[in-house]
């Protein structure tokens, strides 16, 4: 391989999300993607959000002309991944994400997230907990303190929030849940044979807690001093 | 939602330290955010309407920690008086209007509210009003449930109707804004005029003021999707009409009038008439039929008693109607107030809650071999390339403004545009790669040399498609070199042009530097999905500590050294590092070695920047020859001069 000087070097958020990808690869879990532009039936109907739902309030939307949108998690993939698959599943979406929202230095209108999903015969919400307490001390280090809390997701029941614990203060990480009945239902997988899980977490957030940034903005500015430090 | 503890206690003992009683409730129930001063800042979700209260928190705490809620007792003898004021109210369309209760109160006197009433509406977020106002405020915190007092006599007819707006009919509310309305909205109407929008706001007409002496106290139930269409039309939002949109409880009216008539009455001369209750659907609870030790089991994979099960769900006031024989099958019955419990899931996440997420056992899913996604690995693996060839990686927003666009003699209306942008930065999605990348050129001025690439979606003609970008501000021959090489692994044929900015893009976009290339491959994660057997893409995870960038410019200045063919030199990269806390970047440029005489030039960038002020030559000599200095005694170097 050629070596040029002075180095290049990857964005913080893809090492990040190569780190993450790597870990949930080796449990079996299958990298797929999907477009950026959704419609409203797979970014919320799909995901048991209906239009007049107070759920959808918790994702202010980008609506595009022409009736799509720019999609608001990478769980637009759930239903769609299952068009063509049958259980047992394990897969994780690594993805751009977009939120009409006032940015500042730590809410932006972009933004990476990793969904991950399961579907089999006999997954249980420890499941879940085990295999993100794993993954959050691989990130963190086996010492991080680690804690779920219930959460609500209107595509998730029961749905859990995930804490962890950095300089003495519990930081919000992620959302997950067990897949609610009406998803499998739009995967026309049977609720009574299947159960699954599913998170989404940001990588953008989990990058800034790992190396200690202040400004979630930076990471889309293309400043030179930001992206030369990693 | 604000909660202050101290309210709280009126319907639960309270034992535990804040900070203990907040931990007990983002474990169990809802996330608190904050505490302050013993008010806990409380994340009420869409789904837990019934916590939109005092009363609905203290239920929850009542069942965590298994303790008993205080019975609310009227505080005074509530007398109910015959008052000769009558109103004939009539519910147009059952549906919008489940349930209508009311009662007259008259001989008020308006005057300011009590003091210990005021500081609790302060603490939750209200600016006290008067009595009236400030009594159905404060139940509607406490209870939940909306509710709102007319001025008796400014209704005419004694008449009010509850039905759909016409369209376009008009109604000035109480903030002096008036409402062009639609068939979605619920209003009310009197004799002759529109006095309410329901549900949301009241009427500027009807409104208490202080000459009011006779008021119609009102505890609706509305449609909640009605309510929220409303809200949306009209982008207002009020305490009321977010209560009313994820839903109240059915069965609250009652309660809620006479602690306000009680409340009223307690600060102001006055008597009360009796309540009407106008129900025109009948309210059924909500039964669910599940298999509790099996369900929990199924899903939570843990065993629980049926015993167990049963007394969790009757502290959250969840009955067990029935049960089969051998206790397998349960119907229960769910409390009004909890909108959210539909399906035998939703119980067992009620189960899983008091029993506490965090203490479930280990059970780790089996280690197994992903199907490969070729197209992504072998972008991953070309960003590698790229990385190798001094490339940096840049991320930009897919959106572009319109000046954007025009200044890359690109027509807007060839774009995909956004309906609802939050500025006109986000107006746009980009047809292209070329403009946000020149937009990153402009904006590093401090750096001699760029080179970055990005990958991303673009959205050309109305599609979406992977798309990766190159620029450089160097010689383009380097172009030539990745090219070559990129056929040579991925053994495709890669036809892509080597474009030179002309001056007037660099111009448009304020690049000073003249020279800058770009190369751009469409489709790039299609043209590589079916290419198989690249090496694996490498991982790079080191806890690097980021030092944020200052809004000052920084100065960069270069430093060569010979040294020790040996030496290492991410060694002296990381000892200059050391030297001056205001150094945060040092880049490695240049490497080469003088065979015969053991020795190599190495050549560094190295990045200052203070957060208060920009630097002048005298402040980045000293630092330069501390560099120096240090770097020659310590790698016995010596400094070379270009």
């Amino acid at each position: 391989m050629p070596n040029f000087l002075p180095k290049g070097r990857l964005h913080p958020i893809n090492i990040f999300l190569r780190k993450s990808i790597i870990f949930f690869q080796k449990y079996g879990f299958e990298i797929v993607e999907g477009p950026e532009i959704d419609t409203e039936y797979y970014n919320f109907d799909a995901l048991n959000i209906p239009r007049y739902h107070p759920a959808r309030d918790m994702q202010d939307t980008f609506w595009l002309k022409d009736g799509r949108l720019l999609r608001t998690h990478t769980s637009t993939m759930q239903v769609r991944s299952m068009q063509n698959r049958k259980p047992p599943v394990r897969i994780i979406v690594p993805g751009k994400c977009f939120r009409h929202e006032a940015t500042d230095a730590s809410h932006e209108t972009n933004f990476y997230q990793l969904e991950g999903f399961a579907i089999d015969s006999n997954l249980k919400i420890s499941h879940l907990t085990s295999i993100l307490n794993k993954f959050m001390k691989e990130l963190f280090g086996p010492e991080v303190s680690t804690r779920f809390r219930p959460g609500y997701f209107a595509f998730v029941e029961p749905g859990i929030e995930m804490d962890i614990k950095l300089e003495n203060e519990w930081q919000e990480i992620l959302g997950a849940g067990m897949i609610h009945p009406n998803v499998l239902k739009n995967m026309k997988i049977s609720p009574k044979k299947y159960t699954g899980f599913a998170f989404g977490m940001g990588m953008d957030r989990l990058m800034m807690l790992y190396y200690g940034i202040n400004d979630i903005r930076l990471s889309y500015s293309g400043d030179l001093r930001f992206l030369k430090q990693f | 939602m604000k909660v202050p503890i101290e309210w709280l206690k009126d319907f639960i003992e309270i034992n535990q330290s804040p900070q203990e009683l907040a931990d007990g409730i983002s474990l169990h129930s809802l996330q608190v955010e904050k505490i302050n001063d013993g008010i806990l800042e409380i994340e009420i979700t869409p789904n837990r309407a019934d916590c939109l209260s005092i009363l609905g928190i203290a239920r929850e705490i009542a069942a965590f920690t298994n303790s008993k809620l205080k019975t609310q007792k009227l505080k005074l003898q509530l007398k109910t008086q015959r008052i000769n004021k009558p109103i004939e109210v009539k519910i147009e369309e059952p549906k919008i209007c489940p349930r209508y209760s009311y009662r007259i109160i008259d001989g008020i006197k308006i005057k300011p509210s009590p003091r210990w009433m005021q500081e609790r509406l302060i603490a939750y977020g209200f600016r006290p009003i008067n009595n009236v106002v400030d009594t159905t405020n404060y139940i509607m915190i406490e209870f939940g449930q909306p509710l709102h007092a007319f001025d008796y006599d400014k209704i005419s007819g004694a008449k009010m109707t509850i039905r759909r707006a016409r369209t376009n009919e008009k109604l000035e509310t109480l903030d002096g804004i008036i409402r062009v309305l639609n068939s979605q909205a619920i209003i009310i109407q009197d004799k002759d005029k529109l006095i309410d929008l329901a549900g949301i706001m009241g009427g500027q007409n009807s409104q208490v003021t202080e000459n009011t002496s006779t008021i119609i106290l009102q505890a609706a139930v509305f449609d909640p999707i009605l309510i929220r269409k409303t809200c949306k039309k009209l982008s207002l939002q009020t305490d009321a009409s977010y209560r009313y949109e994820r839903n109240i409880d059915f069965n609250g009216t009652i309660d809620c009038l006479n602690a306000t008539a009680d409340l009223i009455l307690e600060t102001s001369a006055g008597q009360t008439g009796k309540i009407f209750d106008l129900q025109n659907i009948k309210w059924r609870p909500v039964r669910i039929i599940w298999q509790p030790e099996n369900d929990v089991k199924r899903i939570l994979g843990i065993k629980i008693s049926h015993e167990k099960i049963l007394n969790f769900l009757k502290k959250l006031e969840i009955k067990c109607i029935s049960c089969s024989v051998d206790k397998k099958t349960c119907l229960m019955e769910i409390p009004s107030f909890r909108h959210d419990l539909k399906i035998r899931e939703d119980l067992v996440e009620e189960i899983a809650r008091m029993h506490n997420y965090n203490n479930f056992p280990i059970s780790l899913l089996s280690q197994e071999t992903p199907p490969i996604n070729f197209s992504w690995d072998n972008l991953e693996f070309l960003m590698d390339l790229l990385v190798n060839y001094g490339f940096m990686q840049v991320i930009n927003y897919p959106y572009l403004s319109k000046n954007d666009l025009l200044n890359a003699n690109i027509n807007p209306t060839k774009c995909l545009e956004i309906a609802n942008p939050i500025s006109s930065e986000t107006r746009y999605l980009r047809p292209n790669l070329q403009v946000s990348i020149l937009k990153n050129i402009a904006k590093n001025p401090f750096s001699s040399e760029i080179n970055i690439f990005e990958s991303g979606s673009i959205f050309p003609a109305g599609k979406e498609v992977t798309s990766l970008i190159l620029a450089t501000t160097q010689k383009e021959e380097i172009f030539k070199q990745i090219i070559e090489k990129l056929q040579q692994i991925f053994k495709v044929n890669i036809d892509v042009k080597i474009e030179k900015i002309n001056n007037q893009l660099l111009n448009n976009f304020k690049i000073r530097k003249r020279n800058v290339y770009t190369i751009m491959i469409e489709d790039i994660d299609r043209r590589l999905s079916n290419v198989k057997n690249i090496s694996q893409y490498k991982l790079n995870f080191s806890p690097t500590k980021y030092i944020p960038i200052s809004k000052f410019p920084p100065a960069v200045f270069d430093l060569a050294f010979i040294t020790d063919k040996n030496q290492n030199s991410m060694e002296i990269e990381d000892e200059i590092k050391k030297y001056d806390s205001n150094i945060f970047i040092v880049e490695l440029f240049d490497e080469y070695y003088f065979v015969k005489k053991n020795t190599k030039n190495i050549a560094f960038h190295i990045w200052i920047q203070k957060a208060d002020n920009s630097f002048n030559e005298k402040e980045i000599t000293q630092i330069k020859d501390k560099i120096i200095r240090n770097i020659i005694s310590k790698f016995k170097a010596k400094l070379r001069n270009y």
